[in-house]
């Protein structure tokens, strides 16, 4: 059964999966381009440094939109039929929901492999300066949380029944707009700051993708 | 068990426009029961109640001994189901479809499936979204059937077919039925067809099941009518009187359901006279029974 | 409000009895001759605790006796405390008190007989005000010559208030002494709160040559890094040809003319010659900052204790000739070579990458993913 399910989001997910593991890729590349004009120089630690801490948050943008193309992907497939084929599968439906997560999530690795390859081929070809250290690892790793992160979340939106997760996104929406505009104008910033604060530091959800993204460091 | 589907109570309301009001259905098993109705009536709602794609709002729904919607999936391992519409992933050949397919179904017999294919002549790399309807309707028909399913569910499987391909639709079914005994709930508008291999007849309206017999009564039993000096008392009668109007000052046309040569003395005894006794054919019965119902729903109200 | 004179007197005589008390338990003690010449608070730890908190006590009478006050104003041991949008019998006030006692218990620790020379506390106020519904709190700090305003997002606590008098204290300490004036002091006397992580991030990704070999552990350019910056000599002193472009980036420059943006755009391009040109004519930038050097000062108080303070606080003549780092090892009772590396131990310890995937965020974002694919599987129909 899984492999049917992996079968077919690797059929409808295919080139999207091709593009976004291309792109994270030659990221590392770009990045390192875009950290100062010139390719094999010796670069600063200063400069690195800045660099990564403007740029790095490119990853957290990819990796977000890995999640989630590739939850419209699959989600499409079904939604064309308004999910009948799937509903009248002899499985109970949390199963083929499950079946249809873990399939995309371990698509979710093509793209993270692609940006790990892209890390270690730059790192491989640039010199670093002594002060600092490189960390593959650990950025490749983020970016596979970030993308689990995103994707479950556009995963939750499709397969919830479109009403009730139009209801509960757009109520989150407006509610949180109206929170920090009421509040900003009255003058509790620093309520709307500890909102702020909840999301994005640990544990709070996007706690991954805040901070910086520095593919080296000290 | 000797009851395929068993339905009791059922109701089901989408907005203001369209409800299902206590709805009861028996299919036994074994039977090839047909589902009539105009369209509109509910039966493709009714379908997907009774497999677990709806919530019922009241009313007990069991098919093949298990409760649905909370056991559907059970239920379904046994039913081959054809919708109405093409429900397939579009975006695969004839051969993944069948393949994803099988992967679902532990009982799918994958040389079937390739005979079936055959038949059809349905190309293995065709890709579902560049089908046909007709080659829709059969590869939806190919799947329910490889399956080796104990109960068919078929939503309008020869709707928009030319006669063609619906004649080897509806070959492939009375085959597989022959050979396994399978139950078939078959729903349609098309009554003639349903006429030729339906031995349950069902028929829907507005929500309601309005009538629900025995395919030879449906065919034999109802009956036009001339009727001469008719009484203005008609619930007492041995038959359910579907429409009755005037053909001269002498003279009534009766429609009735139910009928049997005896009942003649009923009209005897009340002082009418019996002129004239007209077979209906199954299309015209089924036209009567409609109007006969929303009649009566008119008086309720 | 005021103060009642009659609370205002109670206060006073509580005050005097206390010491009173106080200076005759101290006479009466072994060794009591030799304390008994020093009625201002030289306190121990435990002494200073009990004063503060009989005056908290003391303070709590004048507040339940429910007398009416004239003003929001309350002198306590020399700092006069002003309220602003809150009640003086507050909780809020009773927290600002305990910290202002437990405040000037730890500086009396330290500072001794120089408490009012270094602090000046007569001159002091601390103002408190509410800020909305939600209890945050504005602490202004003023000591005669500047306001310091804390932002608090929370309602005002002891430890906020001792925080502040600490924090105002140490930069007091570094103005008046001579040596200390080019590091920053605000957290002199709070070690806890100095920034030793960014000071090594600093260092590790410094610009100059001098900054990154000190973070390598090259004790000899830690010592350039600590001492007072020398602008005359920097290029010489702190920076290699391959920083120049850095400098030129990052530092000040002393021209403006278009003739130094032409110069300073080929410089950035690439052109190592118009960076070096460039690099003879302005004067480079302090490349480690105030934050850096102030490390050493907390360091070498964290070594010292309160008698580093006293150290400090204490001026000699022959103080004038000492470098800012033969002070500090004074103050600290090591030698100058033992400061240096006990500093650079303490301060590359709390060096970390900024970014990091570790155990904690990765169990969070996937119980967060957890959580949502659950979600997900609620069932569904058409």
């Amino acid at each position: 059964m899984f492999g049917q399910i992996l079968y077919t989001q690797v059929k409808w997910s295919r080139a999207a999966v091709a593009v976004l593991s291309a792109i994270a890729f030659v990221l590392p590349a770009l990045l390192w381009r875009a950290v100062h004009q010139g390719w094999m120089r010796e670069y600063s630690a200063l400069e690195v440094m800045r660099g990564f801490a403007v740029l790095g948050p490119a990853l957290g943008v990819v990796a977000f939109f890995v999640g989630f193309i590739l939850v419209a992907q699959a989600w499409a497939a079904d939604a064309a039929t308004r999910h009948v084929y799937a509903l009248s599968l002899p499985i109970p439906w949390a199963r083929y929901v499950a079946l249809r997560y873990g399939a995309g999530a371990l698509l979710l690795l093509v793209p993270t492999i692609a940006l790990w390859l892209g890390v270690m081929l730059i790192l491989s070809l640039v010199t670093i300066p002594e002060s600092l250290n490189a960390y593959p690892g650990t950025v490749t790793l983020r970016f596979l949380l970030a993308a689990l992160f995103s994707y479950s979340v556009m995963f939750a939106l499709q397969y919830l029944s479109g009403k009730r997760a139009a209801y509960i996104l757009l109520t989150a929406l407006v509610g949180v707009f109206a929170f920090s505009l009421v509040l900003g104008l009255a003058g509790y910033g620093e309520v709307v700051d500890a909102v702020t604060g909840a999301l994005l530091r640990w544990p709070g959800p996007l706690a991954v993708f805040a901070s910086d993204w520095m593919l080296v460091d000290v | 068990m000797t009851d395929a589907i068993r339905i009791r109570h059922l109701a089901w309301r989408a907005g203001k426009e369209f409800a299902i009001r206590d709805l009861a259905m028996t299919v036994p098993a074994g039977a090839i029961y047909g589902f009539l109705g105009p369209n509109g009536s509910g039966k493709t709602t009714t379908i997907r109640l009774m497999l677990g794609m709806l919530p019922p709002q009241d009313g007990t729904i069991e098919v093949l001994g298990h409760s649905v919607p909370r056991f559907a999936h059970r239920a379904l391992e046994r039913i081959g189901y054809v919708p109405e519409r093409l429900h397939l992933y579009q975006t695969l050949t004839v051969d993944e479809s069948i393949r994803f397919h099988k992967a679902f179904h532990k009982d799918f017999d994958a040389a079937e499936a390739e005979r079936l294919r055959a038949r059809f002549g349905l190309r293995e790399d065709q890709l579902v979204s560049r089908l046909s309807k007709g080659e829709a309707g059969k590869l939806m028909m190919l799947l329910a059937l490889s399956q080796r399913a104990e109960l068919l569910v078929l939503d309008e499987p020869t709707d928009g077919l030319d006669p063609v391909i619906r004649r080897e639709v509806l070959g492939a079914l009375v085959e597989y039925v022959d050979a396994r005994k399978a139950t078939v709930f078959i729903s349609s508008h098309l009554v003639h067809e349903q006429e030729r291999i339906c031995d349950w007849v069902g028929v829907m309206d507005g929500g309601r099941l309005i009538a629900e017999l025995p395919m030879q009564e449906f065919r034999s039993g109802i009956k036009r009518l001339r009727v001469a000096q008719a009484p203005a008392v008609r619930d007492a009668a041995p038959f359910a009187l579907l429409s009755r109007e005037p053909l001269s000052a002498q003279h009534e046309q009766w429609v009735v359901r139910g009928w049997q040569p005896e009942m003649r003395e009923w009209f005897q005894r009340v002082g009418a006279d019996v002129r004239d006794i007209q077979d209906l054919d199954l299309e015209e019965s089924f036209v009567e029974l409609l109007r006969g119902a929303r009649t009566v729903t008119q008086e309720t109200r | 409000m005021s103060e009642p004179r009659l609370a205002i007197a109670g206060l006073a005589i509580a005050r005097g009895a206390l010491a009173l008390g106080v200076a005759a338990t101290l006479a009466l003690s072994p060794g009591g001759a030799a304390a008994q010449s020093s009625l201002e608070l030289r306190a121990r730890a435990d002494s200073a605790q009990r004063r503060a908190t009989l005056l908290r006590e003391a303070y709590r009478r004048v507040i339940e006796q429910d007398a009416p006050i004239a003003d929001r104003t309350l002198s306590l041991d020399g700092v006069t405390l002003r309220y602003r949008g809150m009640d003086l019998g507050s909780a809020d006030s009773v927290r600002v008190v305990e910290g202002v006692t437990r405040g000037l218990a730890r500086l009396r620790a330290g500072t001794g007989a120089a408490l009012p020379a270094l602090l000046d506390t007569a001159a002091w106020s601390l103002d408190v005000r509410r800020r909305g519904p939600f209890g945050s709190s504005d602490l202004y700090v003023r000591d005669g010559r500047t306001n310091w305003r804390h932002t608090l997002k929370h309602p005002i606590q002891a430890t906020d208030v001792e925080a502040g008098l600490l924090t105002r204290a140490g930069d007091r300490l570094v103005e008046r002494t001579e040596q200390l004036r080019d590091r920053m002091g605000w957290f002199a006397l709070r070690p806890d709160v100095a920034p030793w992580g960014e000071v090594a991030r600093r260092l590790a990704t410094n610009w100059s040559a001098a900054g990154r070999a000190c973070a390598a552990g090259a004790l000899a350019s830690c010592r350039l890094v600590l001492e007072r910056y020398r602008p005359k000599e920097a290029v010489t002193r702190y920076f290699e040809p391959r920083d120049y472009r850095d400098v030129v980036v990052s530092g000040a420059s002393s021209a403006t003319d278009s003739l130094f943006f032409a110069s300073k755009a080929r410089c950035v391009a690439g052109a190592d010659s118009a960076c070096a040109r460039i690099v003879r004519d302005i004067t480079p930038a302090d490349p480690f900052g105030g934050a850096v050097r102030g490390t050493l000062l907390a360091h070498a108080i964290e070594l010292g204790g309160d008698a580093a303070v006293a150290r400090l606080v204490e001026r000699r003549p022959a103080d004038a000739d000492l470098e800012a780092i033969s002070l500090l090892a004074d103050a600290a009772g090591v030698s100058e070579d033992s400061l240096i590396a006990s500093w650079h131990r303490r301060t590359f310890a709390a060096l970390e990458p900024a970014s990091g995937a570790g155990v904690p965020l990765i169990l969070s974002t996937v119980a967060w993913s957890g959580l949502l694919f659950v979600a997900s599987r609620r069932r569904r129909y058409l």
